[in-house]
């Protein structure tokens, strides 16, 4: 195996294989870059800050100019408490709305039906088994016209 | 009522993160040391190990313990504290970065001024280390974030896609690529 050959499969895999293993065996430059590879990720897991750090004092004096957390952030208990209360209110107002939609819009269906009903008792009442095949709404139109003012 | 405070009084006892989160956001802010205590180094570990270069690590941590308390109300427990902490560290990170990042691209000179020899460039004395440093630094940076998160604490695939704030397969993707540009990056040299 070639230095070439070797590179190209080790930058592919992570297990080296056992012609590679021969490779290295022999080959000190291939050697030195799979060192320089295991020693760089060695180094991320070992290597530590290697001075003592101690910063308790600095962020207890930091935190102490802070407002207090509980100012802040209500208690988690009330934050449910708030919520759920505007979300009931929200849901009352909104069935309230709607129920007052229904009412109105039932009213108005009904006293349109109320009218035309009437209408089509003038018009055909004298006589509806005769006249009913005949009803159609441009009748209905047509004596609105002339019997309402629009 | 024993108060938690009072409690942490006696060295046997041993207050677990939820307690103390608790008795903070109970009001007794106090307990907050030892939350700050108990991580700091943790949390200079994960600086140092991702922009000591760059970064003013004790600064860092600082701001990442003061952000950390500011935040505490909004943490359930659904992660463990630390995975939260990771978070909050890496944001931080980020954030330092990107105003170091628009500095130099305003001001050279004041990036100049920004890079003066840190305590890191005075730590890291050995050549080789300095070597496999840039290595890593020449990766892409949410390569080199998601690797270094994965080989420091062996922190699983899952934890790293929480602490990135981005999918499991998002994850396997930047370090598979991050692994592969690092030996390109040394079969270069």
């Amino acid at each position: 195996m070639k230095c070439e050959e070797f590179l190209k499969q080790w930058q592919r895999d992570d297990l080296l294989s056992d012609s590679m293993k021969k490779h290295l065996a022999v080959c000190e430059s291939c050697r030195a870059k799979v060192k320089d590879y295991n020693d760089i990720l060695l180094n991320i897991k070992e290597d530590k800050y290697p001075h003592t750090i101690d910063v308790v004092d600095s962020v207890m004096q930091q935190i102490g100019q802070k407002p207090a957390l509980a100012t802040i952030y209500p208690k988690r208990n009330d934050v449910k408490r708030l919520v759920t209360a505007s979300l009931s209110m929200a849901a009352t107002v909104a069935l309230v709305l709607m129920v007052g939609w229904k009412v109105d819009s039932y009213n108005r269906i009904r006293m349109q039906n109320e009218a035309i009903t009437s209408m089509f008792l003038d018009v055909y009442g004298y006589d509806q088994s005769e006249q009913y095949e005949s009803f159609n709404q441009l009748d209905v139109i047509e004596y609105f016209l002339e019997n309402y003012e629009v | 009522m024993e108060s938690v405070h009072n409690s942490m009084q006696k060295e046997q006892q041993q207050i677990s993160d939820q307690e103390l989160v608790q008795a903070i956001l109970n009001g007794e802010t106090e307990c907050y040391a030892k939350i700050v205590e108990r991580y700091q180094q943790l949390v200079a570990n994960i600086c140092y190990k991702l922009a000591g270069n760059k970064i003013d690590v004790e600064e860092v941590v600082q701001t990442v313990f003061v952000e950390l308390y500011m935040s505490l109300p909004r943490f359930r427990f659904q992660s463990k504290l630390t995975t939260y902490i990771y978070k909050i560290t890496l944001n931080t990170i980020t954030k330092t970065l990107n105003k170091i990042n628009r500095y130099e691209q305003w001001d050279d000179k004041l990036a100049d001024n920004i890079h003066t020899p840190s305590i890191y460039d005075e730590m890291v004395k050995d050549e080789r280390t300095r070597e496999l440093y840039a290595a890593i630094d020449r990766l892409k940076y949410e390569q080199r974030v998601a690797l270094t998160l994965h080989c420091f604490n062996d922190m699983s695939y899952k934890e790293v896609a929480e602490v990135m704030e981005v999918s499991l397969s998002k994850v396997e993707t930047l370090i598979f690529r991050a692994k592969k540009n690092l030996k390109k990056i040394l079969t270069e040299k």
